[in-house]
């Protein structure tokens, strides 16, 4: 059988309820499909019948089609009288001299209402004639019927010209071809949902002399990149080509992922590390994310616990100690301070990397066995 | 003078060895998984821990419980902050165990809590250790072994403070409770044994001898304290280590290495 959204869809939710049960079927597979980059929204459910309840009379609806980063809205008529009809389309009126040729539209000639499938090779086709409507106004501009060509050999794109004769824009959208799957687990833990990434690239002239260059990220993504600031896009410059461009921007990416994955598995070899010089000395450290290790330490009588906590960009952000007392209290807690510049090389290995902390360590405890006798609370 | 014994005797383990599942054998470089631990502090509060004194240098002579609390204090927020899904709960020793204050992963209100503790006017004849087993697997067993999850959704650890010096724990009764949480890979139980200096008039070493085997296994933490006040936060501190990372107690050194 098929796998459907139960959250959406079966003759509980409400969209079942007030569309036309023939239509159903129609309507559910659009929401189901998600193989146009993206998934159909389906809005404003409203029936032809004027006056009185609606409920499973419903025969109207408007679809939102995913396309260029945003969507598309084509209104779907169908007529609850004669419900095996197919529908007709209102398309919007930014697009008014979108007129698709309909021999194109085979699923209108095939229409079989019994068909689930059939609204949504409609939508489909009708896609497939959008493309060829946009491309019919881009290809008037040279340097850009270039940039598309070439583009379309490699990647899935989709472009929308705005046609003001003062200032025609053209806005290419291409998502990115970046493996998100060889993130560790507790990245995707923290950060769950789809990953996603796509560039947006506005031309403001037809000759490509200036661009607008963005790039989208899924939430989760962007939570995981600390935001799309951190993403910094390469330079356009007049004799730049988005079939360069855009490899340059995956790379980009790709990059980006690969530094976290590298990081996850030094921040679990420098835990490897300090175990075995530390080991015996142990209180705890996380395997989730090997981002906190803390061990219980004693020198010239005193105790004291060492925390070290190392970021998702290890090695490039250093090591952060810091030292918590096991005897004074300061407001109520345990005394810690925070030893912020302590040294890490990172073309040293990390043994000694560890020894040269612990010498600093110990070179700080005078300090620290001071503070708490003069700031902390001892019983 | 009494030495801390080690329950590594071999005999004792092979009886056990069908129920520890886990490997705990310590290598220094070995990464062990974390779990989140329902820490269950059970505290002595017979009449010795007010009678018990710690000699400090400028404060005088302290009750034991006292420092007791002071410390535990200092042990929930640091353990806390190792991981903040660890869980406390608080459980109250007369002449048998009693529940006091139910799990809670605040380390201010398991502080609270602490704080409101006294120490009763009685002396018992004798602890009664079953109780504190039927209560620990009445209250909170050990996760099911049934999908032998690694690491584990969480692990119960019992933390034994016992400040008695004439009171001998005797086990009486309920063998069910006992057996299944000694089965269980998931549940550990470490001693910290709180008295005055052993001598011919108390029963310290005998109580020690008790207190050393209640958890027959290698993972033990067994810990004796008498009379030095700093030592008595050293010994909580030993207790924040995490069972299933930790080595095991002989092979402990806390010595900061330098070069």
């Amino acid at each position: 059988g098929r796998v459907v959204d139960v959250s959406v869809c079966g003759s509980s939710s409400s969209l079942g309820r007030s569309l036309h049960p023939l239509l159903v079927p129609l309507v559910e597979e659009c929401q189901r499909n998600d193989t146009i980059n993206g998934t159909i929204a389906v809005t404003g459910v409203k029936s032809s019948k004027l006056d009185g309840p609606t409920e499973g009379i419903c025969d109207r609806f408007t679809l939102a089609v995913p396309y260029c980063g945003t969507h598309i809205k084509w209104e779907i008529l169908f007529d609850r009288l004669h419900p095996s009809l197919p529908p007709d389309i209102i398309c919007s009126s930014e697009d008014e001299s979108f007129d698709p040729d309909l021999d194109n539209l085979k699923s209108l000639a095939e229409w079989d209402v019994n068909k689930p499938t059939c609204l949504f090779h409609l939508v489909e086709e009708l896609l497939a004639e959008y493309r060829k409507y946009q491309y019919s106004i881009l290809s008037a501009h040279q340097r850009l019927d270039f940039e598309y060509t070439t583009l379309k050999e490699n990647n899935n794109v989709d472009i929308h010209c705005t046609p003001d004769l003062h200032q025609p824009t053209a806005k290419f959208h291409i998502p990115l071809n970046v493996d998100f799957s060889i993130f560790p687990v507790y990245l995707k833990k923290e950060n769950p949902g789809d990953y996603y990434a796509a560039l947006t690239v506005l031309f403001k002239t037809p000759t490509a002399s200036k661009i607008e260059a963005s790039v989208l990220l899924s939430p989760g993504l962007e939570r995981i990149f600390g935001g799309k600031e951190t993403i910094k896009l390469p330079k356009w410059n007049e004799d730049t080509y988005l079939m360069d461009y855009v490899p340059a921007v995956n790379k980009l990416l790709q990059d980006k992922v690969d530094y976290l994955i590298q990081s996850f598995v030094k921040r679990k070899e420098y835990f490897a590390s300090l175990l075995s010089v530390l080991g015996q000395a142990v209180l705890e450290y996380d395997t989730e994310s090997y981002k906190k290790i803390a061990f219980l330490l004693e020198f010239q009588g005193f105790s004291f616990i060492a925390h070290i906590k190392l970021s998702d960009y290890f090695p490039k952000d250093i090591p952060l100690v810091s030292i918590s007392s096991i005897y004074h209290k300061l407001d109520e807690q345990p005394l810690q301070v925070n030893l912020n510049t302590s040294p890490y090389n990172h073309q040293l290995e990390p043994d000694e990397n560890i020894r040269k902390t612990m010498n600093y360590i110990q070179h700080m405890l005078p300090q620290f066995r001071e503070m708490c006798k003069s700031n902390g609370n001892f019983l | 003078l009494i030495k801390i014994k080690m329950a590594d005797d071999t005999s004792i383990s092979s009886t056990l060895s069908s129920a520890s599942v886990l490997s705990f054998e310590f290598n220094a470089q070995d990464i062990h998984s974390t779990s989140p631990e329902k820490i269950i502090l059970c505290i002595d509060l017979a009449n010795d821990v007010q009678t018990t004194k710690v000699k400090s240098i400028d404060k005088g002579d302290i009750p034991l419980l006292t420092v007791w609390k002071n410390a535990m204090e200092l042990f929930v927020f640091n353990k806390s902050q190792l991981n903040k899904n660890h869980e406390f709960g608080l459980v109250v020793l007369t002449d048998q165990a009693n529940w006091f204050c139910d799990f809670n992963n605040n380390p201010e209100l398991v502080c609270e809590a602490i704080s409101s503790l006294e120490a009763v006017e009685d002396s018992y004849q004798s602890f009664d250790t079953a109780s504190l087993f039927s209560l620990v697997y009445e209250n909170s067993p050990p996760p099911s072994q049934s999908n032998l999850q690694i690491p584990p959704p969480y692990i119960v650890r019992v933390i034994l403070l016992y400040g008695r010096s004439h009171c001998l724990p005797i086990y009486k009764g309920d063998v069910e409770a006992h057996g299944e949480l000694m089965a269980s890979p998931y549940f550990f139980m470490d001693v910290l044994y709180s008295h005055d200096p052993p001598s011919g008039h108390n029963l310290c070493q005998s109580i020690f001898d008790i207190l050393s085997e209640i958890y027959p296994k290698p993972k033990a933490l067994v810990l004796d304290w008498s009379v030095n006040l700093v030592k008595l936060f050293n010994c909580f501190a030993k207790l924040l280590a995490h069972p299933l990372q930790r080595p095991l107690q002989s092979l402990m050194d806390n010595r900061l290495v330098t070069s």
